[in-house]
């Protein structure tokens, strides 16, 4: 190699060098730690899975309640296989699950108010409650969703806020147009999420309600 | 052509370059061996709050019968002094590190000080605000157990009426979860009103003092909603004091004199978090991870409360409920 060459190599080593040293590398995704801007969303989140993912992903998933509760006889826990415990085997367990029964009674007065149903071809002792908010127990349909995970978030609020945000999307895109405060005697069908609880009722938060008549 | 020449060198550095930082970032998580020595170091808050003692306790002892030495320390809720600690225990070239932690932000550069000496730290109870430096973070899910807490309090409130709210220490980021958890519920109830709160460091006797204010200051309170165990319980003992009838009291922890609470009418509900569960589990990915250097689970685990009411609170005995 000629003294030029090597002038001009050692030359762009030191350009180079110079631009790494005078430059911070920021990892993808940890802007914030430089800017001091907070960027998580959870309302983006759910937007997202909700645009995207959301009616393919629990029309595929849902099993039907009655099946479900038959096969189980009482105990859930007999087909954990068949449902989402994200927290592993000491976590709560909840199921995606699809029927259809009458609504015999409507309690829009409570906050956390809900629809009676006696569900079609059921003779189970279990409690059915759809759940029409404004105030949402649990967190059955985010726990059901399996392409969102806590491991994701920073923290349990985080976590928490996404949950939050699924119960708007679902107050907004389901309960509201379906006015609910007209569906006494109804029949309706619905595909929603449960989380398995101590007593015999089912706490159903709908992902879909339709009037069938 | 000393032009050309001299880009053709730059780009081929800078690809060298290139390559060299982006094979690092590709690099698989480090595998941490321990310091050397056969000991783990159990690292709590005080032993004083019956949750940390369990928890202490529970984690020493699976780690003795997995053929460890156990030092158990605390660092009593100081970031400076859960510093030292982990110095103390790099010094004593520790196997890992299992820490209830001081903090989430102030506990970083602690756990990065084992990290680069090569010792694994497993962190219960409480996370922290990053990923990556901790071989795991198992932790109860406060926010689903404040949040059924609430959901119990808000019934037996029946909607409505006048509260006050004990908040835990706030460099605990679980006084944090715990809140919003309480309050994502409550909140939605327009004739709920929180009256009061007060700051009582998770602590029963300041909890007492600070209630007796309330009490005086606020002659229709209701209901208290507490950050832990320990201050509901010091709660109760002030509205008793008052010559109160029983208000609706809720909390988070599952301890056994909040048990006896529930079963005596004086508290409302309280949330279990599986303590005893998660020091066990700790201590043995602990020992998975020096053995074979992954734990088989995310570094992040979530284990839910259990909420106590009158009608399970027998079964509940040192954070942990009996089928």
């Amino acid at each position: 190699m000629s003294k030029r060459n090597i002038i001009i190599a050692a030359l762009a080593a030191v350009f180079v060098i110079y631009a790494f040293a005078s430059s911070t590398i920021v990892k993808e995704g940890h802007e914030s730690d430089l800017t001091g801007e907070v960027s998580f969303d959870p309302a983006t989140v759910v937007n997202n899975f909700w645009e995207q993912n959301a009616k393919t992903y629990f029309e595929k998933k849902a099993v039907d309640v009655n099946d479900l509760l038959n096969t189980a006889k009482g105990n859930l826990k007999s087909v954990a296989e068949r449902g989402y415990a994200p927290n592993g085997e000491s976590g709560a367990l909840s199921f995606i699950v699809k029927g259809q029964g009458t609504v015999t009674e409507v309690k829009d007065k409570l906050r956390s108010g809900y629809l009676l149903l006696e569900p079609d071809d059921y003779k189970g002792e279990e409690t059915f409650r759809i759940q029409i908010g404004p105030v949402y127990k649990g967190s059955a349909v985010r726990d059901t969703i399996d392409l969102i995970s806590y491991k994701d978030y920073t923290n349990q609020i985080e976590w928490a806020q996404v949950s939050v945000a699924l119960h708007e999307k679902i107050q907004n895109g389901i309960i509201t147009p379906a006015n609910v405060s007209s569906l006494l005697g109804k029949k309706i069908k619905y595909i929603g999420c449960f989380t398995v609880g101590s007593d015999k009722v089912l706490r159903i938060t709908p992902v879909e309600l339709t009037v069938v008549e | 052509m000393k032009v050309s020449k001299f880009c053709a060198a730059v780009a081929m550095v800078c690809a060298c370059g290139m390559f060299a930082s982006s094979a690092g970032a590709a690099d698989a998580p480090k595998r941490l061996t321990g310091g050397g020595s056969n000991i783990i170091y159990v690292i709590t808050p005080s032993h004083s709050n019956p949750f940390f003692k369990t928890e202490a306790e529970v984690a020493s002892q699976t780690a003795r019968d997995l053929g460890y030495d156990v030092k158990m320390v605390s660092h009593d809720d100081s970031p400076v002094k859960q510093a030292e600690l982990f110095e103390t225990a790099i010094s004593d070239k520790a196997a890992a590190i299992v820490c209830d932690n001081a903090g989430a932000d102030a506990t970083l550069a602690a756990v990065k000080r084992a990290y680069d000496n090569n010792i694994p730290t497993f962190l219960i109870d409480r996370e922290i605000n990053e990923q990556g430096i901790a071989i795991a973070q198992i932790v109860a899910n406060n926010y689903q157990g404040a949040k059924g807490a609430a959901e119990v309090f808000v019934e037996a409130m029946e909607e409505e009426g006048e509260y006050a709210e004990l908040y835990g220490l706030d460099s605990d980021t679980n006084a944090k979860t715990r809140s919003t958890a309480f309050h994502e519920v409550i909140d939605q109830y327009p004739n709920m009103k929180r009256v009061a709160v007060q700051t009582a460091n998770w602590d029963q006797n300041l909890a007492y003092s600070k209630m007796e204010t309330i009490l005086q200051t606020n002659p229709n309170l209701k209901g208290v909603i507490s950050g832990n165990d320990n201050m509901a319980v010091g709660a109760a003992a002030a509205i008793k004091a008052a010559g109160k009838g029983p208000l609706k009291i809720i909390a988070v922890d599952g301890s056994n004199d909040a048990r006896d609470e529930i079963l005596g009418g004086t508290m409302t509900a309280t949330a279990m978090q599986p303590a005893a569960a998660i020091a066990k589990v700790a201590v043995e990915q602990a020992d998975k991870y020096l053995k074979t250097g992954s734990t088989g689970q995310p570094e992040k685990q979530l284990m839910d409360c259990v909420i106590i009411t009158k009608d399970n609170a027998k079964k509940l005995n040192n954070f942990a409920l009996s089928e």
